[in-house]
C-alpha cells in the first residue's frame, strides 16, 4: 500500500507541473479544434500526432496525447449543433439533435449541454476505468501462451464484427489481411524470413504506425479533398452556460449512457460511434413519451445520452489497451503506439515494467477532463470562425503532416512509402465497403497471437484435445467467446 | 453540405431513425458487384498466402512451423472470401451483375470526384518520392539561432500550393503563401520545437 501510495505522489508530482498542464491545455485545444472541424476525425488526430511525440519525453507525450484524446472527442459536438455536420462520426446524435436546437436560438444551451454531459461522461469513464484495472490485470496475469492467443484472435473477431455492422465478415477479411501484414519478416522462434520476397528491409516486419497514419490520415485526405464541400453556415450561438441541472434531471440517462459508453469502449474495436449511437438508441425506447416526442427535433435528453457514452468510452476503451495491450478503438491504437515508443510496454506486466505509470494515465485523464471542460466553454467562437474555411484548404495541410509523422517514428524512408500505400489501400478499401480498423489491430496483435499459438501447440503437444480444454478453464471460455463471436456475426447480424 | 461524405452521414442518420446497427466505421453497403470483385481479390490473397507458407522451412515440428499461422489465416481468408461471393450472389443474381460491371473502374472515371482523387494519388507520390531523391539541407547561422531550409520545404511548398491551387481554387499567390507559411510552420515545429528529424533532410 505504501508502494502504491509512494507511487502516486510521484506521478502527481510530475503531473501538476506547470510545464505538463501546459502540454495538456495544447493537447485539449489541439484536440477540440480538430475535433470540430468536420472531415478530421479523432482517430486521424491521433494517427498524426504519434509522430510529433517521438520528439517529447515519456510524460509529456502521454500527456499530449491523453489531451488530445478527450479534446477531440468532444470537438466533434460543436460543428454538430452549430452547422448540421458532424465534425466527427460520433456525433451524428448530437447533429440530429442540436441543429433544431440551434435554429430555434438554443444553441448556446444545447452545446452546454453537451459540455456538461462530455465532463461527466469523462467521470464516468475514468472512475471505472480505476475500479476495473487491478480486477482486469489479475486477471490476465493468469493467462498462459494459449489464452493469449484466443484473446489476440477474439480482439481482431470482435473488432471485425463491431466495426463493419451488417457485414462483419468484411471486417474479419480486414483483420485477417492485417495478420496476414503481421507475418511479414523474421519469425521470432526460428528466425525464418517470412514474406519477404528477398528484400532485407522487410526483415524488420511492418511497423503499423506508418499503416495507422495512411489508413487514418491519408485516407481520410483521399476521401474527402476531391468532394465538392461549401463550407457550413454556422447557427447563432448565444451564450454557453453548461446547466449541471440538466444532467440531475436526465440523471439516470446519464448514468445509463455512461455505463453503456464505458462498456462499449473497452470491446476492441467499438468506439465512440458505436457507444454514441447505442446509448441514443436505448435513450430514445426508455424515454418518457413527452420527451420520446421531442426526438429528432431537438431533445435535450438525447443530447445528453449521446455526449455522456462517446466520452466515457475513453476511459473505456483504455481499459484493454493497459491491461491486455489489446486497443479498444483506433485512437487508442495510437495512444499505445505512442506508449510502445516511448518504450512503455502495455498489457499484464505493466504495473511491474512501468511502475507508476497507470497513474499517471489516470490524474492524466482527469487533468485533461477538466481543461476540456474550461476550453470547450472558451474554444466554441473561435471554432465557428474555423467553419468558415473551407476543408480543401485545410486538407492538402495534413498530406504533409502524414509524411512527417511516418517519416519521425524510425527515421526511415521505406515507413514514408508505407504509408502512402497503406493511404491507396485504405481508400480503395473503404471503396469496396471494408473497414479500416481490423487492420490495424490485426497487425499489432499478429505476432502475439502467432508466438502463443506455436508455444502453446509444443505445450499441448502430448495432452488431448480434451484435457486441454478441461485443464484451462479460462482458455475453454475464451475459445468459446470467440466462437460466440463467430456466430453471432454470421447467423445473428445476417438476420 | 457534406464533408464527412454524405453518404457515410445519411447513413448514420438513417441507421439510428431505424435503430439499425451499422458499426463503428458504419457506411452503406457497397454493390454487390463490388463485393464479388472483392472476393475473387481476397480469395488470390488467401491462395497467395497459404503457397508461400507451404513454401517456409520448418525447422522443427509442425507446431512451431513459422508458416502455421499464416497458412491457417489464408485458408480461413479463402473461406471468408468464399462466404463474400456468396453473400453478393445473393444479393444479384450473377448475370445480373456481370450485366452491370462491364469496366470496372470505368464508372469511377467518368466522375469528377474519381478523376480529382487519382489526380491527388499521383500528386501524393510525385512528392513522396521526390522528397526520397532530393536530399539537402542549408544552415545560415545568425548570432543566436540558425536558421534552417532542407529540400522538404523546397518540394513541400510548390507541392502544396499546386494541390491547393487544384482543389481550393484560391489565386496562385494565397496557395503558395498559405502552403509556405503552413509548411514553415510545421518544419519548425517539428526541428526546432521537438528536434525531429525531418525527410529528406538528412
Amino acid at each position: 500500500m505504501d508502494t502504491v501510495f509512494a507511487q502516486l505522489a510521484s506521478q502527481l508530482a510530475i503531473a501538476f507541473t506547470p510545464w505538463m498542464l501546459v502540454v495538456c491545455l495544447a493537447g485539449v485545444t489541439l484536440g477540440i479544434l480538430w475535433g470540430a472541424m468536420p472531415g478530421l476525425s479523432t482517430t486521424m488526430a491521433m494517427a498524426l500526432l504519434i509522430g510529433l511525440s517521438t520528439g517529447m519525453s515519456q510524460h509529456v507525450a502521454v500527456m499530449f496525447m491523453l489531451g488530445v484524446y478527450t479534446g477531440s472527442v468532444f470537438g466533434g459536438a460543436i460543428s454538430a449543433v452549430l452547422i448540421n455536420i458532424p465534425g466527427t462520426p460520433d456525433a451524428v446524435p448530437t447533429m440530429i439533435e442540436g441543429y433544431p436546437l440551434a435554429q430555434r436560438g438554443e444553441g448556446g444551451l444545447a452545446l452546454g449541454t453537451a459540455i456538461a454531459a462530455s465532463f461527466l461522461g469523462n467521470w464516468v469513464g475514468i472512475f471505472l476505468l480505476i475500479a476495473f484495472i487491478p480486477a482486469i490485470l489479475f486477471l490476465a496475469l493468469q493467462f498462459r501462451s494459449w489464452e493469449m492467443f484466443l484473446l489476440a484472435m477474439w480482439g481482431i473477431a470482435i473488432c471485425g464484427s463491431m466495426s463493419s455492422g451488417e457485414m462483419p465478415l468484411k471486417g474479419w477479411i480486414s483483420g485477417w489481411i492485417g495478420l496476414l501484414i503481421s507475418f511479414v519478416g523474421l519469425d521470432a522462434i526460428h528466425g525464418v524470413a517470412r514474406f519477404t520476397f528477398g528484400f532485407r528491409i522487410l526483415e524488420d516486419h511492418i511497423s503499423y504506425i506508418p499503416l495507422l497514419i495512411g489508413l487514418f490520415g491519408l485516407t481520410e485526405v483521399l476521401k474527402v479533398l476531391p468532394q465538392k464541400n461549401p463550407p457550413g453556415i454556422p447557427s447563432k450561438v448565444g451564450r454557453v452556460i453548461p446547466p449541471f441541472s440538466m444532467l440531475w434531471k436526465y440523471a439516470r440517462t446519464s448514468l445509463r449512457s455512461g455505463l453503456i459508453g464505458t462498456i462499449i469502449g473497452a470491446i476492441p474495436g467499438a468506439g465512440a460511434n458505436v457507444a454514441s449511437f447505442l446509448s441514443y438508441d436505448i435513450a430514445r425506447r426508455r424515454a418518457r413519451p413527452e420527451e420520446r416526442a421531442k426526438w429528432g427535433k431537438g431533445s435535450y435528453e438525447a443530447i445528453v445520452s449521446a455526449e455522456v457514452a462517446n466520452n466515457a468510452n475513453i476511459g473505456g476503451s483504455m481499459l484493454p489497451t493497459l491491461t491486455l495491450g489489446i486497443p479498444g478503438n483506433a485512437a487508442a491504437a495510437a495512444i499505445l503506439a505512442a506508449l510502445e515508443m516511448k518504450n512503455i510496454v502495455v498489457g499484464p506486466t505493466i504495473q511491474t515494467e512501468n511502475p507508476g505509470i497507470i497513474y499517471f494515465i489516470y490524474i492524466g485523464l482527469i487533468i485533461a477532463n477538466f481543461l476540456m471542460y474550461f476550453m470547450a466553454i472558451g474554444l466554441i467562437k473561435p471554432c465557428v470562425k474555423l467553419f468558415s474555411l473551407p476543408r480543401t484548404l485545410l486538407m492538402p495541410l495534413i498530406i504533409p503532416i502524414c509524411m512527417m509523422g511516418a517519416f519521425a517514428v524510425s527515421l526511415s524512408y521505406f515507413d514514408v512509402y508505407l504509408m502512402f500505400i497503406a493511404g491507396i489501400a485504405g481508400f480503395i478499401l473503404h471503396r469496396f465497403g471494408f473497414p479500416l480498423a481490423p487492420m490495424v489491430l490485426a497487425v499489432i496483435l499478429g505476432p502475439l497471437a502467432d508466438e502463443n499459438l506455436r508455444r502453446a501447440l509444443l505445450v499441448f503437444e502430448d495432452h488431448s484435445i480434451l484435457s486441454v480444454l478441461i485443464d484451462r478453464p479460462l482458455g475453454t471460455v475464451l475459445l468459446l467467446v470467440v466462437l460466440y463471436t463467430f456466430y453471432d456475426g454470421i447467423f445473428r447480424r445476417a438476420k | 453540405m457534406t464533408d464527412i461524405p454524405k453518404s457515410r452521414i445519411q447513413a448514420d442518420v438513417e441507421s439510428l431513425a431505424a435503430g439499425k446497427f451499422t458499426g463503428e466505421e458504419g457506411g452503406p453497403l457497397v454493390s454487390p458487384g463490388k463485393d464479388l470483385a472483392a472476393a475473387a481479390m481476397v480469395a488470390i490473397i488467401g491462395i497467395a498466402a497459404m503457397a508461400l507458407s507451404l513454401d517456409l522451412d520448418a525447422p522443427a515440428s509442425l507446431y512451431t512451423a513459422p508458416g502455421l499461422l499464416p497458412f491457417l489465416t489464408g485458408l480461413s481468408l479463402l473461406i471468408m472470401a468464399a462466404g463474400l461471393a456468396v453473400k453478393a450472389l445473393k444479393r444479384a443474381h450473377l448475370t445480373e451483375i456481370l450485366k452491370a460491371a462491364g469496366n470496372p473502374i470505368g464508372p469511377f472515371l467518368a466522375g469528377v470526384e474519381g478523376r480529382r482523387t487519382l489526380v491527388l494519388m499521383g500528386l501524393v507520390l510525385a512528392y513522396v518520392v521526390l522528397t526520397d531523391l532530393i536530399n539537402f539541407e542549408i544552415r545560415m547561422p545568425a548570432g543566436f539561432y540558425t536558421f534552417r531550409f532542407s529540400s522538404y520545404e523546397t518540394i513541400s511548398i510548390p507541392v502544396i500550393a499546386l494541390i491547393l491551387k487544384m482543389f481550393w481554387r484560391a489565386r496562385w499567390l494565397a496557395c503558395i503563401t498559405v502552403a509556405a507559411g503552413m509548411v514553415i510552420a510545421l518544419a519548425w515545429i517539428f526541428r526546432d520545437g521537438f528536434e525531429i528529424l525531418l525527410p529528406g533532410s538528412g
